[in-house]
């Protein structure tokens, strides 16, 4: 916890250092372009965390929720590497997280949430999230937050060719390649990924007697996909563009370190097909957004002890989404903008367990209509007010509001306010209502109400550019859905709304960059503070009132400092997470199970070579540099230090 | 850019510090008088426990396996049964059954490469049986060297909980079943199985050497129509049902236990029902009302029909066991771990 302290007064020092860098130089030099004129009127008011280019850069080879957890303050909840992750925004639930591509939803109708691992950065050409209320500008359901990935086409370039290769400890192999070709109006890009691993890595057991050093077994994978775009540029305006996305993975699913039964075939395999056709026309005050497109997803699990011949479970969910989204933006002046949209989208599920027959069939229809008005009073500033009404399952939802405000609070000094509250709700998964045994067709909606205020600054301070963002956040979350033992004591578990769950914290981001003798310095952090608890115990004997909610930390802290002279860049990256409580009332002792605070640390060493329209990059990291043990889940051992090696080279013909 | 560097130094280096190991704790227990109680935890979280309550002195002992052994019980204690100064500790989702003694709760030998493994059953100074719930056989073992002898095939069968009657083992098909499986303890093999409504979990034997099953119903889905719970009770000379009490529709009742005289079975339906063996029907009301609170367990002490009944509040922290008299009068509660799944009282 020291740790964290000490990440934290870090950031702060380096707010004294910029500000005191002011008085000393007087040289305060604000960008000439201001604050909220850099921002579209869409985006005004809105809470976003962008991952920077070095960052993203960076982070070519792994997938969405290392490059989430290592660069923003949202919590990933992982089990460890290549296995399942899920990301907690300000606290709140795996499926309080919308995921969306190119505006399309790939939460599992079924589960409710994304699986963050299976989603690599290389399919991407942007990210960003949207926290808190500020995702109901591009949907409903994200009580925490979203996650937005976005594909654009390079008109800039003819030809394009890409490699990576890279290997590293306990047998891991990735290959990535892009081709991307066309020219004015046609575009191809075609990209392809193989990442896989043994993943047999060494730890010290402490979960059996005797204790003893150990390595992980059960648990390589193999993940592969190929992302498949074309984008056409019409005459007048219009740009049509189709993506096909298909991918597969197979994941071996280890034990608790405390297992010590026989040994057992424990896996699985998804797979799945994403399409989308995606027309935008923009004209004089008159942009028109639409796309169709489905999202089908096969997963098998298996679970089988083969010294006994005998399988546990043997089951298999398709799950298919057809959605459809019409987005009309008008300018009626300088000063007032609107947003309209409407989507329709069709969801079937079907689940079987293969070992006993039994399982379910149901479908979703759900439509959506919001019109966002946007301000710009003054060029200081902007805001909005939205409406957003939905239906599904033949159930109306009323309106749900939102509104936001940006104030640039000086004119010659760029400080920005920006503010927002809404109403969100969250409708159960198909799952939570229809699995058997457990579901409950009775659930209600989780819903609640979200709101923050952010202070953002962007400065350039001598040979200093910094920018600064600080939030404060508050929700609170009623009819919290959660699966527990039945109460009838059958030996399933089942849904039911337990909690209302108040979250209120701090986010803190800063990024930071120097050029000084030829050396050039980025540097960038996050810091959050969680507080999020269940306020419904009523009973006295119930001691979890007003304590953390179990496996979110109230710390988590990440920086990030890099030094490039030459094309020679080092890197060091650091991430803490805080105490994780494993029990809802908060309760550690010497024999009580807590997750220990940890700090990670990552040092990459990378060289870039360029030779007219050819540049390869040679990159050497250590992870877990120091070697550290640690837990992200209870009883699931983590790597210590481990080493990636990876090469790439890319040709681009202008 | 001095002070920046620094920082970044004295950050660096600022992680070496280490946590500090945990001390041994060295019990003396009054094993002879205590109760200890099996806390399963939370499935997939490896934080399965073991208490111990002492009814004279009102003291309990809470996390005694992993502070005597600096070492976790494993994922889901299911039960612990006792032979001579040693315990027997079922750790379901762990794979294994670990050994300590009663005393000192010493580690003191450990049975591994079971698959889902949910209770034991002596049959002799020398064998024993281990049910599991992903396997179809029982595992033989010898309690004395704690090595794995031998099979019992089930032809198909899961098995849960077992009580013996004579030469025979009676023991319940719990999850997907509808019979009673006998065994032949001198032959080790399946002698007959019984058919009884869906899903036998429980049993018990009472005065009369009869065998009470509690069946936990099925409930709907796309193979089976809705099934509420029923109280059998089978006559092991001619292994029929002599009688079987049906629970109103949509009730599911769980855990069976029986009085130190063998003449009244207690079970949980919203609250604890008392109910003597020879009557004709279920009780219309619960004896302890269950109220707010959430029954997880029960059990009733072998020689002072105390009853003892565990409330999960939410499943997620340390449980509250509630001590009644055998009129129903709240005489002590106090804290234990996660989910108590099992009282063993001597």
């Amino acid at each position: 916890m020291n740790r964290l302290k000490l990440f934290v007064l870090f950031a702060f020092v380096m707010l004294f250092v910029s500000s005191n860098g002011q008085s000393i130089s007087d040289t305060v030099r604000i960008k000439e372009v201001q604050v909220l004129a850099k921002r579209k009127v869409e985006e005004a008011g809105l809470k976003i965390t962008r991952p920077d280019s070095l960052q993203r850069v960076s982070s070519l080879t792994i997938d969405l929720s290392e490059l989430i957890s290592e660069y923003s303050p949202v919590f990933i909840k992982s089990y460890g590497r290549g296995s399942a992750a899920t990301a907690s925004f300000r606290g709140t639930a795996a499926t309080h997280t919308q995921v969306l591509w190119n505006g399309m939803n790939l939460n599992s109708p079924m589960r409710g949430f994304a699986d963050l691992s299976l989603l690599p950065v290389f399919f991407t050409d942007e990210i960003y999230l949207l926290h808190g209320g500020s995702s109901m500008t591009k949907g409903s359901g994200a009580l925490g937050g979203s996650v937005h990935l976005e594909n654009t086409p390079d008109w800039s370039s003819d030809f394009g060719l890409e490699g990576l290769m890279e290997t590293g400890s306990f047998q891991s192999r990735k290959g990535f390649f892009r081709l991307q070709l066309g020219g004015f109006r046609l575009q191809s890009s075609t990209r392809i990924f193989y990442d896989g691993s043994e993943n047999n890595y060494p730890f010290y057991n402490s979960g059996i007697l005797p204790h003893k050093s150990d390595t992980l077994k059960n648990a390589g994978y193999w993940k592969a996909g190929i992302l498949q775009e074309f984008y056409l540029r019409h005459l007048d305006n219009q740009f049509s563009s189709v993506r096909l996305w298909f991918q597969k993975s197979d994941r071996n699913l280890p034990q608790l370190m405390s297992y010590q039964g026989s040994e057992r075939d424990e896996d699985q395999k998804d797979e799945q097909f994403r399409a989308q056709y995606d027309w935008k026309k923009y004209s004089d005050g008159l942009n028109y957004h639409f796309f169709s497109g489905v999202n089908a997803t096969w997963l098998d699990y298996y679970r089988a002890t083969p010294a006994f011949q005998f399988v546990n479970e043997d089951s298999r969910s398709k799950e298919f989404s057809f959605m459809n989204h019409l987005r009309v933006f008008r300018k009626f002046d300088e000063k007032n903008y609107a947003t309209f949209t409407i989507d329709a989208n069709y969801h079937q599920v079907e689940a079987v367990d293969k070992k006993t027959g039994n399982g379910y069939k149901k479908d979703r229809l759900e439509t959506s209509l919001m019109l966002n008005m946007h301000f710009k009073p003054s060029d200081r500033v902007a805001g909005f007010v939205l409406v957003r009404s939905e239906n599904y399952d033949k159930k109306v939802v009323p309106l749900i509001p939102s509104l936001g405000i940006e104030w640039q609070l000086f004119r010659r000094f760029p400080v920005v306010m920006r503010s927002n509250v809404a109403r969100n709700y969250h409708k159960p998964t198909l799952n939570d209502l229809y699995w058997l045994p457990g579901g409950n067709p009775d659930l209600l909606p989780e819903d609640g109400y979200t709101g923050d205020v952010s202070l953002a600054g962007d400065f350039l301070v001598g040979i200093w550019s910094l920018k600064n963002e600080l939030t404060g956040f508050v929700s609170k979350i009623e009819n919290w859905i959660t699966w527990q033992p039945a109460a009838n004591g059958a030996y399933y578990w089942e849904a039911n709304n337990v909690k209302d769950v108040l979250s209120r914290g701090v986010e803190y981001q800063f990024t930071a960059s120097l050029n000084w003798n030829k050396i050039q310095f980025n540097s960038g952090g996050n810091y959050s503070f969680t507080a999020t608890s269940n306020i419904d115990a009523a009973r006295s004997a119930d001691q979890s009132r007003g304590k953390q909610l179990i496996y979110i930390p109230k710390h988590k802290g990440g920086f990030y400092a890099s030094a490039t002279w030459q094309k020679i860049t080092v890197k060091y990256d650091l991430n803490g997470i805080g105490k994780r409580y494993t029990k809802s009332n908060n309760q550690e002792s010497d024999f009580e199970q807590v997750l220990n605070p940890y700090w990670l640390s990552k040092l990459s060493l990378n060289k870039q070579l360029e030779l007219d329209d050819f540049s390869a990059n040679l990159k050497f990291t250590v992870d877990n540099l120091f070697d550290q043990t640690y837990q992200s889940i209870l009883w699931r051992p983590m790597p210590g230090r481990f080493y990636t090696f990876s090469v790439a080279l890319k040709y681009r013909k202008p | 850019m001095k002070h920046l560097l620094k920082i970044a130094f004295l950050l660096l280096f600022a992680w070496s510090c280490s946590d500090e190991p945990v001390e041994t704790v060295y019990f003396d227990l009054d094993a002879e008088n205590g109760i200890f109680i099996a806390c399963e935890g939370n499935f997939m979280y490896g934080n399965g426990s073991l208490s111990f309550y002492h009814p004279g002195t009102k003291k309990v002992t809470n996390q005694l396996f992993y502070a005597r052994n600096n070492a976790p019980l494993g994922d889901v204690v299911q039960s612990v049964v006792r032979r001579g100064n040693l315990l027997f500790i079922v750790v379901n989702n762990s794979g294994k059954v670990v050994v300590v003694d009663a005393k000192t709760v010493e580690f003191k030998g450990i049975i591994t490469g079971l698959t889902s493994p949910r209770y034991i059953h002596f049959v002799s100074d020398e064998k024993a049986y281990i049910s599991d719930l992903y396997a179809d056989h029982i595992t033989i073992f010898n309690p004395k060297t704690f090595e794995i002898t031998g099979r019992v095939e089930l032809n198909g069968h899961t098995s849960e909980q077992m009580v013996q009657v004579g030469k025979f083992v009676y023991v319940s098909h719990w999850v997907n079943g509808e019979h009673i499986l006998v065994i032949d303890t001198e032959r080790d093999e399946l002698a007959d199985a019984i058919k009884v409504p869906a899903q036998p979990k429980d049993l018990k034997v009472d005065k009369n050497g009869k065998i009470w099953a509690l069946c936990g119903g099925n409930y709907e889905n796309s193979i089976v129509d809705e099934q509420p719970s029923a109280l059998v009770r089978i006559d092991p000379e001619t292994r029929t049902m002599e009688q079987i009490y049906r629970f109103s529709e949509g009730i599911f009742s769980s855990i069976l236990e029986m009085n130190a005289a063998r003449d009244t079975v207690f079970f949980l339906n919203n609250g604890v029902s008392k109910m003597a063996v020879d009557s004709r029907r279920l009780p219309e009301s619960a004896f302890i009302p269950e109220g707010e609170r959430l029954f997880y367990n029960l059990s009733v002490h072998p020689e002072t029909d105390e009853i003892y009944i565990s409330d999960a509040i939410d499943y997620t922290q340390n449980a509250v066991v509630y001590r009644f008299s055998p009129n129903a009068t709240l005489t002590d509660s106090f804290k234990v771990g996660i989910n108590p799944s099992c009282f063993l009282f001597r």
